[in-house]
């Protein structure tokens, strides 16, 4: 009982971070049609800016974790004026292939930066335990569920409640209409590439201290969270919170009971089987085909 | 209001529109006249810089044929395209919300309750999705949408366009209503309909304007108009 | 809908995945490959005069045969396939269980390891046959990241450090290719029998039939081309090539770590298509060359060999998509059009 109320809340975590990390993808296909590779490695930066800023630079928590939002929204726009500006008229796929190049200078940033050496950053709430049924839980965990709970809630309400939100659904519906409108599609663009880099970024503040921090850190947690938001559908804000605890739940118990070995790949084998069965999601109407 | 000077459009070898120019007063209104494939839809996706073009277009003075696509929007020239393209997974309110981005700071005529007003089958429908509205519905959401971004021209592609009678004469008299203030260029294939909303015509023929005159002399001369319009 | 508003490129219905260019390099012949072949055989050997130019050279030609998969699976098979590294590491593991013992030699291993890449390529072409660009690049992106952990969770193949050490050098019957210049005309030769095939595919209908499948799916189908089957062969002829690539260079090296087939080789392997030329067989051969040998002339830059070839990548995309094959193809043509004007206009004057 106490080893499946642990799995369980490992498992909401880690869904928690996958949502965020998922939603970074949504906000960005919404507003450019296109899926963004580099968002594994932004998650990875996220995390290393993150152990910079406190290990490093020892500022308290809140600062360090504004400072290095602030400079997520910073990479997330000279990416998008290096990697997606200049094929915004290509075909969707050569812009892929752009993010992936950019995934690639990234990945190799970080590597002169920080070396290949693994290193940890230590939760603000320390080593604290909060015990739930008799369970002990890391108040790490709890404090994930918390901040990327207000995170998503804030992000549906951009969604639905505000001008941004709705030229966002209107670009992914129909961009050249949404242009017609007079909505400004590279501010879009702009804005939504910050949007998804701190989403990232804050993904990979927050489960940095689960583990250790390496450079192929964000990559696995992109693959699962690619799970996630085709699992939800690549549309609907809902489907991919939804699968996000789906998958986090799945790969904690699953991998925590009977597949010991093939926990940390559940994601992409239910990924497979979704793109078998229903490459159109699981919670989606007919959406464009990708 | 708007003058176009030689518009020429071409789509790789496809020279879909010939050296059109056309001028358009203060509330005037013009029906653009043709056959299928007659370019119509090209002059007005030229207009709003959807697809590139040549030629000069001037709007209230202002030179804006090198502008992008959504300044032109922003400008004023306001293009409800062909087919209508209400947002699907946009409600109805949303839908009318997104006419206002192009207003700017620019007054306008109309504020959303003057759509609800000018179109009241659209009142009981504002939640619902874009996805499930009839086709009279949507083309009553698109025009909504298109006067809530303050028209100084308002370009309406096909507003007939697989629309029953009834609604037809809805959406006919709304337009006839607008044109009152607002110039008008109007797409139509429907003859009667678009003389009825329009005072001028043009008639277009593989890209070239063949005919030009008010809308009655337009109607009026019957053997061109069945020549030229019967595809 | 047949409403005709100009839609943005990316969501024009056609949008091809990499620049199709159909006809003018149907000409290429078999001829030249050989050619080709009978040069590198002579300038090659002469040309690497070091140890270590010898290793890069072998290493270009392998990494040319994998590419050479690549191509076919994502220029003509239109499937941006994120495989093709780990089939090259898999196809090592696989000849490494296969040869293990000594009691199955280096060709059956190879033969299992091509025949396993291709199975497992037809599979995932199978499994994904339903989905678009993107959905088929992160579907095999999971695969990749399945293969490697079962890799490492399986001691026949792999085991926990996703190694193996100990093999047994390309032996063919009594001849055992031991010096990097004895691999050299092993792989040269399979690279050049790689080379006909592709040149001969460039030729047969299946090529055409790709890109008509490519191009327009719905028009293809109803006129009876396979559109479904003709992606999943070009699948399992590219991952072939990758197992067949990954398990001479196991067996050549004597071992095979997993760790060397990972993003970075799969992303190299993009690059050096991109790089070369998505339009003609020989972009793979050009790009593989400039991947390999551009470390060795930036001395001083190897740390930053990440960013280069990432930044390289974005540049090839952004400014030239059709790569170094398609420049020269490009200054190629103005220069026979240029001759055949001024042999005209000297016909007009005389
Ligand atoms: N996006 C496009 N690409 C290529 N040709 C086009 C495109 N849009 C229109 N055309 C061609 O241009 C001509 C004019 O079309 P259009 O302006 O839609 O005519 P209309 O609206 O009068 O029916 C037609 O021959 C049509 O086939
Ligand atoms: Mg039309």
């Amino acid at each position: 009982m106490d080893k499946f109320i642990a799995l369980t809340a490992s498992g909401i975590a880690y869904g928690a971070v996958l949502t965020l990390v998922a939603l970074g993808f949504l906000v960005l296909y919404n507003a450019t049609g296109i899926v963004n590779f580099a968002n594994g490695d932004l998650v990875t930066l996220g995390a290393y800016v993150g152990i910079w800023t406190t290990v490093d630079l020892g500022l308290p928590t809140i600062p360090s974790f504004l400072v290095t939002l602030a400079l997520m929204a910073v990479v997330g726009l000279v990416l998008e004026a290096l990697a997606y500006e200049p094929l915004r008229n290509q075909p969707a796929l050569v812009a892929v292939m752009g993010t992936l190049a950019a995934a690639i200078i990234l990945r190799g940033v970080i590597g002169i930066w920080q070396g290949s050496t693994p290193r940890a950053l230590p939760s603000p709430v320390g080593d604290a335990v909060v015990h739930i049924g008799g369970a002990p839980i890391a108040g790490h965990r709890i404090l994930i569920v918390v901040v990327s709970g207000i995170a998503v809630c804030l992000v549906g309400l951009l969604f639905t409640r505000t001008s941004f939100g709705r030229q966002l659904r209107a670009l992914a519906d129909d961009p050249t209409t949404t242009r017609l409108m007079g909505v400004r599609v590279r501010a879009a663009a702009r804005i939504s590439f910050v949007a998804s880099a701190v989403l990232a970024g804050l993904g990979g503040l927050l489960i940095a201290p689960i583990g250790a921090v390496d450079l192929t850190f964000g990559f696995n947690l992109m693959i699962t969270a690619f799970a996630a938001a085709i699992l939800g559908g690549f549309g609907s804000l809902r489907g991919v919170v939804i699968a996000s605890f789906v998958i986090g739940l799945l790969q904690a118990l699953v991998g925590g009971y009977f597949l010991v070995g093939y926990s940390s790949v559940l994601g992409a084998v239910l990924l497979l089987a979704v793109l078998a069965v229903r490459p159109s999601g699981l919670f989606s109407m007919e959406r464009s085909r990708l | 209001m708007l003058r176009v000077d030689s518009l020429e459009v071409h789509y790789g070898s496809t020279h879909a529109v010939r050296g059109v120019s056309f001028e358009l007063a203060e509330a005037g209104s013009l029906a653009l006249l043709g056959a299928n494939g007659a370019g119509k839809s090209s002059v007005l996706s030229a207009l709003s810089r959807l697809v590139p073009s040549t030629g000069q277009v001037h709007l209230a003075g202002e030179d804006i044929t090198r502008l992008p696509a959504e300044r032109v929007t922003r400008a004023g020239l306001i293009h409800v395209p062909e087919g209508r393209r209400v947002f699907p997974s946009l409600s109805v309110h949303e839908n009318l919300l997104m006419g206002l981005i192009a207003r700017g700071s620019r007054s306008a005529e109309y504020a959303i309750d003057d759509v609800y007003d000018l179109f009241p089958p659209l009142r009981p429908l504002r939640r619902r999705s874009g996805y499930a509205l009839s086709g009279g519905e949507a083309q009553m959401v698109a025009v909504g949408r298109g006067l809530l971004g303050a028209p100084n021209v308002m370009m309406v592609d096909e507003p007939s366009l697989g629309l029953s009678p009834l609604m037809t004469e809805t959406v006919a008299e709304a337009l006839i209503t607008v044109s009152a203030r607002t110039s008008l260029v109007v797409v139509e294939q429907n003859l009667q309909v678009a003389t009825r909303i329009c005072s001028d015509a043009i008639v277009l023929r593989a890209g070239e304007v063949v005919l030009r005159g008010s809308s009655a002399d337009v109607l009026g001369s019957e053997d061109v108009v069945s020549s030229y319009l019967s595809a | 809908m047949s409403s005709r508003i100009a839609f943005p490129a990316r969501l024009r219905p056609t949008a091809a995945t990499a620049p199709v260019e159909v006809e003018h390099y149907r000409r290429r012949r078999v001829s030249l490959v050989l050619l080709m072949a009978v040069v590198a055989a002579f300038a090659l050997p002469a040309m690497a005069t070091s140890r270590s130019d010898a290793y890069q050279v072998n290493v270009w030609l392998l990494y040319s045969i994998a590419a050479l998969g690549f191509y076919w699976m994502f220029c003509l098979g239109g499937k941006f396939a994120f495989s093709q590294a780990f089939l090259m590491g898999l196809g090592g593991f696989v000849s490494a269980a296969v040869t293990q013992g000594g009691e199955r030699s280096f060709l059956w291993g190879v033969v299992v390891a091509v025949a396993t890449t291709a199975a497992l390529g037809a599979a995932l072409g199978w499994v994904l046959r339903g989905c678009g660009e993107f959905y088929f690049a992160l579907g095999t992106f999971a695969f990749v990241q399945l293969g490697s952990v079962y890799v490492q969770n399986n001691d026949w193949i792999g085991g926990q450090h996703g190694t193996q050490f100990g093999l047994a050098p390309p032996t063919i019957g009594d001849r055992v290719f031991l010096s990097d210049q004895d691999v050299f005309w092993l792989i040269l030769a399979v690279l050049t029998v790689c080379m006909v095939a592709a040149a001969l595919i460039e030729r047969s209908p299946a090529r055409r039939t790709a890109l008509a499948a490519r191009t327009n799916p719905l028009v293809s189908a109803l006129s009876g081309v396979s559109v479904r089957t003709t992606p999943i062969m070009f699948l399992a002829l590219g991952s072939a090539l990758g197992g067949l690539s990954g398990a001479i260079l196991a067996h050549w090296q004597g071992s095979v770590a997993l760790t060397s087939y990972g993003p970075d080789l799969a992303i190299g392997i993009l690059l050096m298509v991109m790089l070369g030329g998505t339009g003609s067989i020989w972009g793979p051969v050009i790009g593989a060359g400039v991947y390999v040998f551009l470390p060795t002339t930036l001395t001083g830059l190897e740390q930053y060999s990440e960013v280069v070839y990432g930044a390289l990548l974005l540049i090839c995309i952004v400014a030239a998509p059709s790569g170094i094959a398609g420049g020269v193809e490009r200054v190629w043509r103005y220069l026979s059009r240029r001759l055949r004007r001024g042999r005209r206009s000297t016909d007009v004057a005389g």
